[in-house]
């Protein structure tokens, strides 16, 4: 695992893991022992275990650290965004790395979702299960990293909210407008210490998770379309709150009907365009939502400023606010790949935007959008004339095509040191030192943009000193900063015969 | 050397297509404005790219309708090639070589060539012979067959000296003179559009047909056409393709003969095509640029035409990519008049983006201020509550809704209660009856005597009464039915007090709420109403109070009096005396006696005025003896008039002679 890692079968299987044992946890709260929901759990998360050991040629490690999630040494960012609350829970339970041997079984399992839902001590070995068997390695966070796990942190918590805005909406309990004013306030601060890289989060998608992920992204444009407008901060966070919970109608939508990959009936296209209606009325019933923008743009967000969208509105155009978070909801939306269409570029998806000024859009809002995200918009991969393949970190208001970028691929599609280019910088003779020769489509070289900007990829200047290391496999040189905890078992198992790969460590992954 | 001889590198030749296609998108949009950096640089790309073409020797790219072919091997499907194969098929270029390597100038000429309109060229000879003429030989535009790509410029020199004549496309002969009417026109293409022969140069020959027939229409018809065009239009590629072949540049020449024919203002209707052709963004991006571009024309403005023969469509290249955006941008500006939008002045793209403006006002509109935010929010509920069919969902939300009126009315915030009120008032005429029931109810649930004793509270603490009576008043009868049940209840003298005086504040309207309260076997609670409505006053409460003079309690009807009195106040005259005289004799007595502590002189004159209508001898007596008592001075000369005969003729002597007495006993008072 290199600076970047695509998704391989592993991440795949450890992100279920975290899922599964995410619901186990949650599970062992909310039923007694013996009830089969709790079976059912843990048989579950067995299975995905099952799946993550077949696919990994050694035993798998699962870390903890910072707030975050890893196989080995690479950053689960997806997962740790999405099930901080795990992570949290097994820092509290003191559980810094999982290592899953052979002959787990379903009783080990109960018994770690017991110490992660308790926060209980947790003994060195539960069953197959090595607790703490290899350490990550203590680091002092680079400047930018520390940024970086503040907004990541920012973020989850965010998400977290929101899915329990969700939970309690649906279960027909009041949302909690403390609660999101309190986490888009500290999404606030984070991106208005660095809009760019704000932006950049929004890269991160989620197919399986869309509409939170979703809802936090448009949260976040509109927290930066705020800024840019020139709102106080109070009234930044107001609009990020209605961001937030701009679709929270959706969440009463059936699956079935969000996801369908067929024309929807006029039934189901119905259920569709209530959404703006029903979201207003969940916030309307918390009461403390009925002042807040939130509600008109819950409501208004589909309306469309030629008022030609739904639901209709009486007289009038969508609410200034509204309209914001529309560009913002439209931009993010055709940009994640969903079950019925490819995603699009994110300039593409600019040209949806500017194609629908003066339609569904309020065209002063679509330029400055388009001002604020650039003419290559921030996330989006490029290509230079180098043959290098960067991706645009940040806009240039004087020259949008000349943003700045940062390499992630060298001219052999090799994943290479990052380097952060300003592409205004010219040569001696006036020349541009970089150009941007092409717009490039993620998926053609299997760059996850959302994982380059979780993982901080995007930002490291240089490979770090130390950091969260996985074991050296026999014959690999130890990692800078590397610690060896059990130099014992390096021994015993080499006795045993010979090791392709050491069995406590995060293998290198099959894919 | 011949031409499959010739080395070529696939990826420089791409790389020339890219870099010409974006020179061309630049050039549509700023021509001649080479000075330009992203023109220039367009322009200097193009350069080195035909230099690393030329590196490999004389390259030769072929025009097809399948698109661009090197070596009889297509060149990789791209934008690019699609749009510059389209702008050289449109211009019968069957070919195109590079021969040597071109000079800025021939690049800038080369643009100018194939931005030129098809029609200009072929007055001019053609694509090729115009690049010729212009002293451009390393690159060669081919008509028709070409010769073998031979070698370099000399060679190609002797060879251009060949010309050959444009290739004669053939197509089956249709008869597009049957349709006489934009309709039959516009049925007739469609069809033949859906199944036009491969060859792009027959396709080009029917599209030139089809120009020509509809040239030939009426004018009207003309319109008709145009009509169908831009607001049937299949797909969004036809739109493109056809709205391109056949209207554009003359969309907004067309805009203007529709609206003739149809008498309307052609800016409405340019407003009107783009609005009902929005959903083919290529034909919003068309009509915009060429309503625009009439508009310029109109008013003269050339430097502010953004070009733009359409279909911008999404590019790679930056230079492109900031032609598409400016071309978009440009586009948005010059939609903006059609459809009711700001027009900035100056050339709007030597700005590709003006964000300025558009912050400022956008921040100016944003709703900033709390009432702003309330005026939103109360848009949004008044909305909410028209859409909503959920039942529960607005139940949960009126209840809400109530909770907040709730602590409107005890936090005194009377605007926001005025709004709320207003709100649900506005909206509850477009409600179902199932769904306004829901609204009223849960507005009315909280609106109960809790709350009055609670605001009451407000008033024995040392608050201003007038402010929740303020509160009070928008809710109508229901306050005044939590303000009466409070009072009922209330066993705290002070809190009774300011209930009796709310009542009497808001009220006014809604006697009616009361008056049922006067049954209440409570004679303290039927007293405390009858203050309330002395209080308030007015004809209304005249018939509740007089029959209250027939409680059996007598402190209620000794208030009754009171309030009666407080009731009428001098105006009440004029009523009291009708109903003294359509009474029975208790009303009777009690009105004399309710007069007679009148002071003015209307009360002293109706009290001698029923002297004569009395039910009762001993009536007659009591109504003279209280004009007798009478404060008002005019009270005397009533007496003698009654005691001389000239009022109360009916009565008898004695009462006669009483008035005398009286009047006598008055003397002095006079």
């Amino acid at each position: 695992v290199t600076e970047w890692h695509p998704r391989s079968r592993a991440l795949l299987a450890a992100g279920e893991v975290i899922q599964r044992l995410t619901n186990a946890s949650h599970t062992r709260v909310l039923y007694p022992s013996g009830h089969p929901q709790r079976q059912a759990a843990v048989r579950s998360l067995m299975s995905s275990l099952r799946r993550l050991q077949e696919s990994c040629t050694a035993e798998p490690t699962i870390f903890v650290s910072g707030e975050s999630l890893y196989l080995g040494s690479v950053l689960l960012a997806r997962e740790s965004l999405s099930h901080y609350r795990l992570a949290l829970d097994m820092e509290a339970a003191g559980i810094e790395a999982l290592t899953f041997g052979s002959g787990i079984s379903d009783a080990d399992l109960e018994e770690l979702t017991r110490v992660i839902a308790e926060h209980a001590p947790c003994p060195p070995e539960v069953g197959g299960i090595g607790v703490n068997k290899v350490r990550p390695v203590e680091v002092d966070e680079p400047e930018w990293q520390t940024r970086l796990g503040e907004l990541r942190r920012a973020y989850s918590s965010t998400l977290d909210v929101l899915r329990q805005s969700g939970m309690r909406a649906t279960s027909g309990q009041s949302l909690d407008f403390e609660a999101a004013h309190a986490v888009v306030q500290g999404l606030g601060d984070e991106v208005g210490h660095d809009p760019g890289y704000g932006l950049l989060l929004t890269a991160v998608q989620s197919h399986d998770d869309y509409t939170h992920f979703h809802m936090v992204n448009v949260c976040v444009l509109s927290i930066a379309l705020g800024r840019l407008v020139g709102l106080d901060s109070e009234q930044v966070i107001a609009l990020g709150v209605g961001g937030l919970f701009h679709d929270i109608g959706k969440l009463n939508v059936p699956a079935d009907i969000l996801n369908s990959p067929d024309r929807l009936d006029e039934e189901q296209w119905r259920i569709i365009q209530h959404h703006p209606v029903t979201g207003a009325g969940m916030l309307f019933a918390t009461g403390s939502g009925l002042y807040h923008p939130a509600v008109a743009i819950a409501l208004e967000h589909h309306s469309a400023f030629d008022r030609t969208g739904y639901p209709a509105l009486r007289d009038r155009q969508p609410s200034v606010p509204a309209r914001l978070v529309a560009v913002a909801d439209c931009f993010d939306a055709v940009t994640t790949r969903r079950s019925y269409r490819e995603a699009m570029s994110r300039h593409d998806a600019l040209g949806i935007l500017i194609a629908g000024a003066e339609r569904g859009f309020d065209p002063r809002v679509v330029r400055m959008f388009t001002q604020m995200v650039g003419g290559h918009p921030v996330g989006s991969l490029v290509a230079l004339d180098t043959g290098e393949i960067a991706v645009v970190v940040r806009p240039n208001d004087e020259d949008p095509m000349r943003p700045t970028v940062l390499t992630v691929l060298d001219r052999t599609g090799t994943p290479m040191e990052v380097e952060e280019r300003a592409l205004t910088e010219t040569l001696r003779d006036g020349s541009p030192a970089w150009s941007i020769t092409a717009r490039v489509d993620p998926s053609r070289y299997d760059i996850d943009i959302g994982e380059l900007v979780l993982a901080g990829k995007v930002r490291q200047a240089s490979p770090p000193a130390s950091g969260l290391v996985h074991e050296p496999a026999p014959g690999e040189i130890a990692p800078a900063g590397y610690v060896d905890t059990h130099a014992e078992r390096h021994l015993h198992h080499s006795l045993d015969g010979p090791h392709t790969h050491d069995p406590d460590v995060s293998a290198p992954f099959e894919d | 050397m011949t031409g499959s001889e010739v080395r070529r590198d696939q990826a420089d030749l791409a790389r020339l297509v890219r870099h010409l296609s974006a020179g061309l998108s630049l050039w549509r949009l700023y021509p001649g404005q080479s000075q330009r950096s992203d023109v220039s640089t367009a322009i200097e790309l193009t350069q080195q790219a035909a230099s690393d073409v030329l590196g490999h020797g004389p390259a030769r790219i072929d025009v097809r309708p399948a698109g661009l072919f090197v070596d009889e091997e297509p060149m990789p499907t791209s934008v690019h090639n699609e749009r510059l194969a389209r702008a050289l098929y449109d211009r019968r270029i069957s070919h195109l070589d590079i021969i040597d390597h071109p000079t800025a100038p021939d690049i800038q000429v080369l643009l100018e060539v194939m931005t030129q309109p098809v029609g200009e060229l072929d007055d001019a000879g053609g694509a090729g012979d115009v690049l010729s003429e212009a002293g451009v030989t390393g690159i060669v535009l081919w008509a028709g067959e070409p010769e073998p790509l031979l070698a370099m410029r000399g060679e190609h020199d002797e060879l251009k000296t060949r010309e050959r004549d444009h290739k004669q496309p053939t197509i089956p002969p249709v008869d597009l003179s049957a349709a006489t009417t934009g309709g039959d026109m516009y049925r007739m293409l469609t069809e033949h559009a859906q199944h036009l022969p491969e060859d792009e140069a027959d396709r080009a020959e029917f599209h030139r047909r089809a120009q020509e027939a509809v040239a030939a229409l009426p004018l009207a018809e003309r319109a008709e056409f145009g009509r169908q065009v831009l607001r049937n239009a299949v797909s969004e590629s036809f739109a493109e393709r056809y709205v391109g072949q056949l209207t554009d540049p003359r969309l907004a020449q067309l805009a203007v003969e529709v609206a003739e024919a149809e008498g309307s203002d052609p800016e409405e209707l340019a407003a009107k095509i783009v609005e009902q052709a929005g959903r083919h963004s290529a034909v919003v991006r068309l009509v915009s640029a060429a309503v625009r571009r009439h508009q310029d024309e109109v008013e003269g403005d050339e430097d502010a035409d953004a070009g733009g023969d359409g279909a911008a469509l999404p590019v790679e290249d930056p230079q492109l990519a900031a032609a598409t955006i400016a071309l978009h941008h440009s586009v948005m500006r010059g939609a903006a008049p059609a459809v009711g939008g700001h027009r900035p002045g100056g050339p709007v793209l030597d700005t590709p983006i003006a964000v300025g403006p558009d912050v400022q006002a956008v921040r100016a509109a944003y709703p900033t201020t709390t009432e702003d935010v309330r005026v939103v929010s109360l848009d949004a509920l008044r909305d909410y509550l028209d859409l909503e069919d959920d039942l529960p969902q607005l139940a949960a939300v009126a209840a809400a809704l109530g909770e907040r009126l709730r602590r409107a009315c005890i936090d005194l915030q009377q605007g926001e209660v005025r709004l709320l009120i207003d709100t649900v008032e506005q909206v509850l005429p477009h409600l179902s009856a199932a769904a306004a029931d829901i609204v009223v109810d849960s507005c009315n649930a909280v609106v109960d005597s809790m709350l009055a004793t609670e605001l009451a509270g407000s008033v024995v603490t040392g608050g201003e009464l007038d402010d929740v009576v303020a509160v009070l008043r928008p809710l109508g009868p229901q306050a005044v039915e939590a303000v009466v049940a409070a009072l009922a209840d209330e066993d705290r003298s002070p809190f009774r007090r300011v209930h009796v005086s709310l009542l009497a504040a808001i009220a006014g309207p809604y006697a009616d709420v009361l008056t049922p309260w006067l049954q209440d076997p409570r004679w303290y609670v039927v007293r405390n109403i009858a203050t309330a409505l002395g209080r308030i006053g007015g004809n209304d409460v005249v018939d509740p109070l007089l029959r209250l003079g027939r409680h059996a309690d007598e402190r209620v009807r000794r208030e009754a009096s009171r309030s009666l009195i407080a009731a009428v106040g001098a105006r009440g005259v004029t009523t009291l005396t009708m109903r003294a005289r359509h009474g029975d004799e208790e009303t009777f007595e009690l009105i004399v006696e309710t007069l007679g502590s009148l002071p003015a002189t209307d009360a002293a004159q109706a009290i001698a005025e029923l002297v004569g209508s009395a039910p009762s001898r001993p009536a007659a007596r009591q109504a003279l003896e209280t004009l007798g008592g009478h404060d008002s001075p005019a009270a005397t000369e009533l007496l003698r008039e009654i005691a001389a005969g000239r009022r109360a003729a009916g009565i008898g002597w004695l009462a006669r002679a009483r008035a005398r007495r009286l009047a006598r006993s008055r003397g002095g008072r006079q």
